[in-house]
Formats: C-alpha cells, sequence, structure tokens
C-alpha cells in the first residue's frame, strides 16, 4: 500500500497562519519607508516587536486583557491628538493604520481579525504605491498578494470549531511552537505536483492580471482630488528651489539617485551634453542666489487643471517629442531644453508659466513621479528676451549706473507691491568689493560696445585659469562676501561658485548675467531608449544678456568649454545629427531602463494606449488572417490544379494508396481500439507505472532474475491492490538492488 | 419489560456521485428549460456561488479601488483593481477545481428504530489525477425528522483516497425517513466566495417504533401454559419436527449439517412447539378504536415490542395489521416484516380496518392477542379478551 502524505494538523496551521500574518504586517509597515509621512517611532516599535512576537507568539498570549481593553480609546485619543498638532489627515490615517497594524500583529488573531489585517496591509501598500508610482510598488503588491492568499488560505483550511476555541478563552495550544518542526512538517507535506500548480496559478494571476490591466476600458472623470494632493512631497534632495545656497548643488551631486527619464521620439537631435533647465536665480545674495520678487512676479497665476497647455516659445514643426519622467523628490521646477510649443500632462495638472526665461513649474513640489510630455522643442543655448531688449533701449546704458550696493536705478522696486524688473544686474557687495570686482573686470579686458561674447569667453578662460574645481571648497570663513573672497584666492572651487563668480564679474562689467540651475549631460540607455539622468548631473551655469535679444548661456565650470555655440540649436533644427550621448551601462542601466518602461508602459498607460493597443492587435489579426486565407486559398487552388490534370497510372495510383492509407489508420485506430489504450495508459495508477517504469530499468541493466524485489514489482505492476506491499519500500529495495548490481557487475 | 430483536445490520448505500455529473433521468430538450437554466440553474446540479462577507468586504474594497482609479486614472490604483479581480476568478477557478471528479456516497445501517443512535456514513472519493481536495462541507439530514447537520472534510483529500464521515443521528419517530444529502459546500481556498452544489443523493430507511417498557399481567392466566403438552406446530420448542430448506432470514445454529452434506443443500431443523401457547398478534388500526394519537403511537410501540418478546419466546404464530394479509412468523424476516408494517402504520377509517375484535376472533381463532385504549393514556393487550400486559 502506498504511504499517504502526513497532514498538518490544526495547530501547525495555526502556526503557519500566525507566521504569514506577521510576514503581512511588517511587509506593508515598511512601505510607510518609501512615503514621506514622520512614523519613525511606529516603523520602530513595529520592526522590532512584530518579528519578537511572530517569532514568540507565547508573548502574544500574554498581553493582559486589560490592555485589549485600553487599545481601542488610546488608539482614537493618538489619532486625534496627532491629526489636531499636524494637520494633515492623510499622515495622520498612515500612522493610524501603522499604530492598528502594530495591536494586530502582536496580538492573537481570530478569522475577523486577521480579515483586519489584511486590509489594513492592503490600505498601506496601494497609498505607499499611489504616493511613490514607484517600480518597488510591484514587488511589494506582488508579495503582498502572495502573502495574504496564504494567510486566507490558512483560515480556510483551519476548522472553525478549533479557531473559535483558540481565541475564546485562555492560552491556545498552538503558541508553544517550535519553528523547526513546523518546518520539517511543510516540507513532509509539500508535493510537487501542488507547488507547480500553486506556481502555475500564481502565475496565472499575474498573466490574468496584466490582461485585465490592459483590458479594463478607461476614460477619465477628471476630479483631480487625489491622495497625492493631501501629503506634503519630500524634503527635495535637489534643493532646487527659488533659493540656492552654495554648496546646495554639490550636495545633490553626492545623490546618484535617478532624477529623470527623458524619452526622445529622435535621439539624434539630442546634443552630447544637454542642459537641462529648472530654474532662473537673479538676485545675488550673500551665500547664495535667490528668485527675485520682480521675477517672480513675472509668473502668470496658476493656469486651472490642464492636460495640455501651449507655450509661447517658437515651435520648432520638426523638433522630436519629448517624454520626461521627473522623479519625486527633485523640484516642482520641471526641466526643459528650450522654448516648448506644447506640454501634454499624463492627468490633469495645474501650471505655473513663466515665458520670458522659460520656466514652467508645477504649484506644489509633487510627491510621486511626474509624466509630461513636450512638443516643439529643440535643445537650444540661447533663450530669446525682446522685453529685456526693449528695456535697455528705452534706458540707455549709461543710466544703468552701478550703486554701491548693486542695486541699479532701473532695478529699483518701483509700483505699489514694490515689486520692480529682476535683478539682472544686482551685485549686493560693498564699494571695496565693488572696486575690486571693477579691477578684475579691468584686468579680463572690459565689454566694448556690445562684444558681451568676447568678454564672457574670457572671463571664463580667466576663471579657470585662477581656480580649479572641486567638490569643496576650503575657503575659511571671514569677514565680506564669500564670492568676491572666492575670487581673491587661489582656492578650487565647484559648479555654483564658477557660476556665481562669472555672473558678478558680468554685472560689475555691466552685463546683465543670471545663474541657471538644473542638470547638465545624462546617458544613453541602450536597453529602454531613453535619457538617464541622475542627480549627480545637478549643475549651475550662467546665462548672459548679449544686449541686444538673447540669453546665451555660459558655462565656466572648468572644462565646460565656456560660452557655448550660438549656431547649434539651428543645426539641430535643421535635422542634424548632434554628438552621441555616453551609454549608460551595468547593473543600474537594466534596472534604470526597467523603471523607464514601468512609467513608459505601466505608469502612463491610458485610454489612447489603449486605443493604439487594440488598433495594432486588430491590425495584427487582420494581417495574420489574411495571410492564413491566402496560405489556404493557394493550398486549395494547388489540390484543385492537381486535381483538373490529366490522370495518369502513377497520379491513380498515389491517390488510391492515400485513400487506402487514411483508410487503413481508421480502421486500424478503431480495430485496435487505440484510444482505449491510450487512456488506459494514461489513466494507469502512478504506483503501477512507477512499478513498470522499475522493471523496464531493471531489465535494461541486466539485473538477474529471481531477486526477490522483482516479484514486488510484478505484484505492484499487475497484482490486485489489496495485495500491495508498501510501495515507497518496494521502489527503496529497487534502487538499492540496482545500485548494489551495478557495483558487483564485471566491468 | 422491553427488550428488541437483535436482528444484522444491513448496510443501505447509495450509488456513488459525482460532481457536476447530470441525473440519470432523461428530459427532452425544451427552449424553455435552457433559457431558465440559464438565468436561474436547477437546485439538484447548480453550482452556486455566494460571495461570503469576506468576499462581500473584498468586492467593496474593488468598487471603492476601481472608483477612485477612474477618478484619478491611476494605473497604480488599475493595477490593484485588476489583482483583486484576479484573485476572484482564482478564487472562483480553485473552488472549481476543488469540487471537480469528487464522488460520494451515502450509507445507512439498518434497521433504525426510532429514539436508538444510528450512523450515517458519507464516503468520499477524491478521482482527480493530480490535485488533493480541501476543505468541504456537506449538508445532510433527515427529511421526516427534520434534522439537519454540516458534516465537514478538514483533512486533505488526496488523489485517489477515499475518507468516511459519519454522522449519530438518533430518529425520533417511527415511519419511512429520508436521509437526504442537500448539498455541498467550500470557502476554498480563500473564503471569498461560498460555492453550494446541490445533490441528488438520498437513502430511504424504515424507522422501527421504539421499544416500550410493558407489565405483563398473570392474574387473569392469560399467559398460561399447558405443562407436558406438545403440539405439530412449528415452533422453539426441544422436540425435531422435521427438516426443511433453508430459507434467508435462518438462523445458521438450526442448519441440519449431515442432512445437507448428504441432500447437497442446506436443511434446516423444525422443532415443535413446546406448548399450544402459540398467539396471533392483530392490530387494529381502526380510527374510532385510538381516537387519541398519542395512545395509537403507543399501541404501536407495544405492538412491535410484544411481537418481538413473543417471537423471541417463540410463542408468536401469526402477525397481522388491520385487513393486511396475516404473516405466519418462521423467521426474523418474517418479524421484520410485520415491524416495517408496525413503522408505517397509520390510522385507517373503520371501513379498511379490517372489522372489530369480534371479527378478527373469527379470522384468528383462539390465542388471538389485540391491543385497545387503557384509560386516556395507556394501552392494554388482550388475549382472548382477558387482559394480559398494560403500557
Amino acid at each position: 500500500m502506498a504511504l499517504r502524505r502526513p497532514q498538518l494538523d490544526s495547530q501547525t496551521l495555526h502556526q503557519v497562519r500566525w507566521l504569514l500574518g506577521g510576514l503581512l504586517s511588517l511587509l506593508a509597515a515598511w512601505t510607510v519607508f518609501y512615503m514621506a509621512v514622520e512614523a519613525t517611532v511606529l516603523l520602530a516599535m513595529t520592526t522590532l516587536a512584530v518579528p519578537l512576537v511572530m517569532w514568540r507568539p507565547v508573548l502574544a498570549a500574554s498581553v493582559p486583557g486589560w490592555v485589549h481593553r485600553l487599545v481601542f480609546p488610546a488608539v482614537v485619543a493618538l489619532f486625534a491628538l496627532d491629526f489636531f498638532q499636524a494637520r494633515e489627515l492623510l499622515p495622520a490615517m498612515i500612522r493610524l493604520g501603522l499604530m492598528l497594524l502594530l495591536y494586530r500583529s502582536v496580538t492573537l488573531r481570530s478569522r475577523r481579525e486577521d480579515m483586519q489585517l489584511i486590509l489594513l496591509s492592503l490600505f498601506l501598500v496601494v497609498v505607499a504605491g499611489v504616493l511613490t508610482v514607484s517600480m518597488v510598488f510591484v514587488v511589494q503588491i506582488l508579495l503582498f498578494t502572495g502573502c495574504a492568499l496564504g494567510l486566507m488560505l490558512t483560515i480556510t483550511l483551519t476548522d472553525p470549531a478549533e479557531d473559535r476555541a483558540s481565541t475564546d478563552g485562555g492560552t491556545p495550544a498552538w503558541v508553544k511552537v517550535e519553528w523547526p518542526r513546523v518546518l520539517r512538517e511543510l516540507l513532509a507535506v509539500a508535493n510537487w505536483r501542488v507547488l507547480a500548480l500553486a506556481a502555475v496559478l500564481f502565475v496565472g494571476v499575474l498573466g490574468l492580471s496584466a490582461l485585465l490591466f490592459l483590458m479594463i476600458p478607461r476614460f477619465e472623470w477628471g476630479m483631480g482630488f487625489f491622495l497625492d494632493q493631501m501629503l506634503k512631497g519630500k524634503s527635495s534632495r535637489s534643493g532646487f528651489s527659488e533659493t540656492v545656497n552654495f554648496g546646495d548643488v554639490v550636495h545633490i551631486q553626492e545623490d546618484r539617485g535617478l532624477a529623470l527619464s527623458v524619452d526622445v521620439s529622435d535621439p539624434g537631435r539630442v546634443p552630447a551634453t544637454p542642459y537641462w533647465r529648472m530654474l532662473v536665480l537673479d538676485q545675488y545674495a550673500r551665500g547664495g542666489f535667490m528668485m527675485s520678487p520682480g521675477l517672480r512676479a513675472q509668473f502668470a497665476k496658476p493656469t486651472p487643471k490642464i492636460i495640455q497647455h501651449q507655450g509661447t516659445g517658437t515651435r520648432h514643426e520638426n523638433a522630436p517629442i519629448w517624454t520626461f519622467y521627473l522623479e519625486s523628490g527633485v523640484s516642482r521646477y520641471l526641466p526643459l531644453v528650450g522654448a516648448y510649443g506644447q506640454i501634454t500632462f499624463a492627468s490633469p495638472q495645474s501650471l505655473v508659466v513663466n515665458d520670458t526665461p522659460m520656466i514652467a513649474a508645477l504649484p506644489v513640489e509633487p510627491a510621486k513621479m511626474t509624466a509630461y510630455r513636450i512638443e516643439g522643442m529643440l535643445p537650444e543655448s540661447r533663450i530669446e528676451d525682446l522685453d529685456l531688449a526693449r528695456r535697455l533701449r528705452d534706458q540707455p546704458q549709461a543710466d544703468i549706473a552701478l550703486k554701491p550696493n548693486g542695486q541699479t536705478d532701473a532695478e529699483k522696486p518701483s509700483g505699489h507691491d514694490g515689486k520692480g524688473p529682476p535683478m539682472y544686474l544686482n551685485l549686493s557687495v560693498s564699494a571695496a568689493e565693488l572696486a575690486q570686482l571693477q579691477a578684475w573686470v579691468e584686468e579680463i579686458g572690459a565689454p566694448r560696445s556690445g562684444e558681451v561674447a568676447g568678454y564672457v569667453q574670457r572671463a571664463c578662460v580667466w576663471l579657470e585659469r585662477r581656480h580649479g574645481y572641486a567638490l569643496s571648497m576650503s575657503l575659511l570663513p571671514a569677514d565680506g562676501d564669500i564670492l568676491v573672497r572666492w575670487l581673491g584666492s587661489p582656492e578650487p572651487g565647484h559648479c555654483e561658485l564658477f557660476a556665481g563668480s562669472l555672473v558678478l564679474l558680468c554685472r560689475a562689467a555691466g552685463v546683465p548675467a543670471r545663474v541657471v540651475v538644473g542638470f547638465k549631460g545624462g546617458v544613453w540607455n541602450a536597453g529602454s531608449g531613453s535619457i538617464t539622468v541622475t542627480n549627480a548631473n545637478a549643475h549651475a551655469w550662467v546665462e548672459v544678456y548679449d544686449g541686444e535679444r538673447y540669453w546665451l548661456r555660459a558655462d565656466p565650470t572648468p572644462g565646460a568649454g565656456g560660452l557655448s555655440r550660438p549656431g547649434l540649436s539651428a543645426a539641430m533644427a535643421a535635422g542634424g545629427d548632434g554628438a552621441p550621448l555616453q551609454l549608460e551601462s551595468g547593473w543600474a542601466a537594466r534596472w534604470n531602463g526597467l523603471r523607464v518602461f514601468w512609467y513608459r508602459r505601466i505608469v502612463s498607460f491610458d485610454q489612447a494606449s489603449q486605443v493604439e493597443m487594440m488598433r495594432t492587435a486588430g491590425h495584427w489579426a487582420e494581417a495574420y488572417g489574411k495571410r492564413l486565407m491566402s496560405a489556404l486559398d493557394r493550398r486549395l487552388r494547388a489540390a484543385g490544379e492537381w486535381v483538373m490534370r490529366p490522370w495518369s497510372l502513377d497520379r491513380v495510383g498515389w491517390a488510391g494508396g492515400a485513400v487506402v492509407t487514411v483508410a487503413l489508420l481508421v480502421w486500424g485506430i478503431r480495430r485496435l481500439n487505440v484510444i482505449a489504450w491510450w487512456r488506459s495508459v494514461r489513466g494507469v495508477d502512478p504506483v503501477r507505472r512507477e512499478a513498470g517504469r522499475w522493471l523496464r530499468r531493471l531489465a535494461a541493466r541486466g539485473v538477474p532474475a529471481g531477486e526477490a524485489v522483482r516479484d514486488e514489482l510484478l505484484r505492484l505492476r499487475y497484482g490486485r491492490r489489496s495485495t500491495w506491499p508498501p510501495s515507497a519500500d518496494v521502489f527503496r529495495a529497487a534502487r538499492q538492488a540496482l545500485k548494489k548490481w551495478l557495483r558487483q557487475r564485471p566491468r | 419489560m422491553a427488550t428488541s430483536t437483535q436482528s444484522m445490520p444491513v448496510p443501505v448505500t447509495a450509488d456513488w456521485q459525482q460532481a457536476g455529473k447530470r441525473s440519470r433521468v432523461a428530459r427532452g430538450f425544451r427552449w424553455r428549460r435552457l433559457l431558465w437554466s440559464l438565468l436561474y440553474p436547477p437546485e439538484a446540479r447548480a453550482h452556486r456561488v455566494v460571495p461570503t462577507l469576506t468576499g462581500s468586504v473584498l468586492i467593496g474594497v474593488s468598487l471603492g479601488i476601481g472608483l477612485a482609479a477612474y477618478n484619478t486614472a491611476s494605473n497604480i490604483l488599475f493595477i490593484t483593481l485588476s489583482l483583486l479581480l484576479s484573485c476572484l476568478i482564482l478564487s472562483g477557478l480553485l473552488s472549481w477545481i476543488n469540487v471537480r471528479r469528487l464522488s460520494w456516497r451515502l450509507q445507512v445501517m439498518t434497521p433504525w428504530r426510532a429514539g436508538q443512535a444510528q450512523l450515517v456514513t458519507l464516503d468520499l472519493r477524491n478521482r482527480k489525477r493530480f490535485v488533493p481536495t480541501y476543505s468541504l462541507w456537506f449538508e445532510i439530514g433527515l427529511k421526516q425528522a427534520k434534522q439537519k447537520t454540516r458534516l465537514r472534510l478538514t483533512r486533505r483529500l488526496d488523489v485517489g483516497e477515499t475518507e468516511r464521515l459519519e454522522w449519530t443521528v438518533r430518529p425520533v419517530e417511527r415511519g419511512l425517513e429520508r436521509v437526504e444529502l442537500a448539498g455541498l459546500g467550500s470557502l476554498f481556498p480563500f473564503g471569498f466566495l461560498r460555492k453550494t452544489m446541490g445533490c441528488e443523493h438520498a437513502c430511504e430507511v424504515i424507522v422501527w417504533p421504539t421499544p416500550v417498557e410493558y407489565h405483563r399481567r398473570t392474574e387473569g392466566g392469560a399467559w398460561r401454559m399447558q405443562p407436558g403438552e406438545r403440539s405439530r406446530r412449528v415452533g422453539q420448542g426441544g422436540d425435531l419436527l422435521a427438516l426443511r430448506k433453508y430459507a434467508a432470514g435462518d438462523s445458521q445454529r438450526l442448519v441440519h449439517w449431515k442432512a445437507s452434506a448428504r441432500l447437497r443443500r442446506l436443511m434446516v431443523r423444525q422443532f415443535s412447539a413446546e406448548a399450544q401457547d402459540g398467539f396471533t398478534l392483530w392490530v387494529d388500526l381502526s380510527a374510532a378504536r385510538w381516537p387519541r394519537p398519542e395512545q395509537f403511537e403507543l399501541a404501536i410501540r407495544l405492538a412491535a415490542t410484544l411481537a418481538e418478546d413473543l417471537f423471541r419466546e417463540g410463542r408468536l404464530v401469526a402477525v397481522a395489521l388491520a385487513a393486511n394479509p396475516v404473516i405466519q412468523v418462521r423467521s426474523v424476516g418474517d418479524i421484520e416484516r410485520f415491524l416495517d408494517q408496525l413503522a408505517v402504520a397509520r390510522l385507517l377509517p373503520d371501513s379498511m380496518s379490517g372489522g372489530g375484535a369480534g371479527l378478527a376472533a373469527t379470522r384468528f381463532g383462539t390465542n388471538l392477542l389485540t391491543l385497545a385504549p387503557d384509560g386516556i393514556r395507556g394501552v392494554s393487550a388482550y388475549i382472548d379478551g382477558t387482559a394480559a400486559a398494560t403500557a
């Protein structure tokens, strides 16, 4: 008689259920790490307490009864206090969920409480996914699904009567757990068929989910109320805000994380070193640059929630389409490479735009990845500004006299709101420092009338000759302007110091200049066909006004080449290939490629994608159907032609032979009852089949007849079931007999 | 005194039935029936799937997530929604696989006797090739007694294995009882859906009356025997009267082995009765005789008890119920037949009850044992009109 597989008893099922519940709690709790929610204490408590109680469930059974009675009012009070203090509903709810999860994880649970645990976990996982739009969500939801289904399966398998008995009163017996024994029992019960079926079903669930995801009809209500608006964004890693202090950009460069991924419809239009402009800073204050009130005032009011926004810049008709995936925590300012024709968002967005310096921003920093598509944009090294040209024309250069405080007459705040124009000539240095700056201007060679580009190039060379590049600056603290002091020293510096110094040198020479921050460069990910820009690409550079029409990009950081050639964008617009980007390689490239796939195909999947997919599937089916029909038609026509040809004796013989063969085949199948035989072979008992296999094996290896094991195998193969010896013993004996024979036989 | 006949238990077994198999009763095809069955599947073989509380919560959560997904066009929520729906579909699929090729068979051991514990067994067999069956319950009940229970399969039923579930039942009333397997159900695998399936599966059992305590009256001399008298009548005495062929139900102790060997067929011995004290038990079922139902029930119980006791003592010659043909009591089978009739006996109109006691005396002669009400609750047995026992 075949050995029976052992069964898991009720206690072991309870222990497995407890283990799965603990794992689910940990998984759900750790998703809070990915959210911008302050819950360090709760997370630490969960991380410590849950594994401990999971390992020793007897601890959960020893929680006194009064604790259970106090928990609910205590949790409600803590939630109310939290909400009252933070005034943010979603973070308070997440912390509430975490508290309840912790409580449920460290106390004994009935079926209903297990379901509460699953729902709480689902809440945390989904909220984390929605808030982060991270690819990690896929891993989290898959693990959650596996754990939750396993937990519900064990709940179903546990006898409800025993379940009630275990939670009603006293300490249930199963809390005294020996995990090695549980593991051994699980291994003993494991059966490859069931495991294979489980794996197939899990893969089937994933496939079905993917299919449902693609097929669920999409339409947008565009209500726009959502969780991410109930949560403040993470503290910006980039520091790309309206105020950038020296060292902020270097701080960003130390972060190697992904900042943005860019899909370009024509990668040949991307230069080798693209500059992704995000923010323009005009006002200098000691220690950094900021956006002046005048520049801020140029921003239009936030638009209502829109999908598309038309830019006012020159629209390049043959420009590629750019799709940006901006990671959360970078900035609310959108990276751009030049003037754009149209910007399209994946979901309705409010937008704040300043068309003069070509800046676009979201009203608040997004807590999740932001995707937007830009059309009619080419990488440009110059930005048109006719307004400044008009102002300069209206107010001759001589009138823009530099004052000791560095503020020109033209930049004095005016009007009832105290906001003037942007402060592109602002210096904010003392008279002595101004004199020093002007001395350096003379040393560089002050610009003659209209000779801005030459002066900027000379200034860049001058800076590069005096200072090296370093990520840190070792200037000792002292009185006076930091940039002037650095200019006077031989110390090396980072991009912000070079950019700030060039701005001061230009302004001291009467040339309007401003600092631009964003990203420089990026690498080409061949796997995903996109550009990867990391935070290490953060950079600061300068734009100087040529006095007539354009702001020209100048990058004074050593090795960057100084002033950019203005003709490049014209060449790119004409379709000329830019120099290729560097290729991204290694595991990071694969991961970033996967991430772009996630953003491109999953996160950005919308109604248009669905329609496109259906259309593609329809075209494919149509083409395949046509091919099939034409092939069938060809065959039929060929057969018809063959029949219509004059019949010869050979052909009659062939045709007759074919008919007779088919008839014999059919007759043979019916006569010999092949189908019944096949069914009987397939339906034979597995023990009999295994015995037959062993008999064939022994015969093939020439094991001498007469072995007792052969008789037992024959009995298993053909004998009545009631006379069977234990099959496992017989097969073991057969294996030993074969081994023994193989060892002893003459070579 | 009240004892019962120790007859051999006989299993009553229904055929194996398999999930999803159609009834053998062929019914003509009708479009109307087909359309109705699509809307409302026949109870007997319908697979019904109803969401449980957990399933309702899951559906509610899915609806909420779907609403939020459409509201915000968030693909994260669409992914979650797809996974939840897939889990529901997987749950239905596994639930179907779980009961697929599962066979069951009801078995009851007869005879049943009202008020005594009886065993109903349900054999399960997993005929699947790869997948075990888990966590099922069977709704089983007694139709007349309106008793129901839920038999649970808590163990895993591996491929090709058989499991037996048992239900101890105590029928309260005599009569024709029907043990019905109303359906099977399962929450497997995740508890989202309650799958139920009707079963056309039943066994019919006759429940004999409960033995009753009664008192034999000796003062009237009704039970008196004539010592030394012998009779040519067949009975349980010590003298060998004749040999006859073996009949089903004869005791093995009566087999005459030498004669059987000689004649090459089983022969049993027949003994003469000890004395002329054999009785004929006749039960009057007329409604006029038994105006109170509880007294009638008591009479039936007393009749059953007396019949069994007298048979054991070898003093029962024949039994009859109302106008039914007389049963000559020769073997256990005869007494069991009478008990079967008693089990389903109902009050009859006077015209169908076979006449009164006077007519019965004419029909059966002397030593006639009859029953009649005794007061408002009791029942007495009379031998030729003399009170012989009271219950």
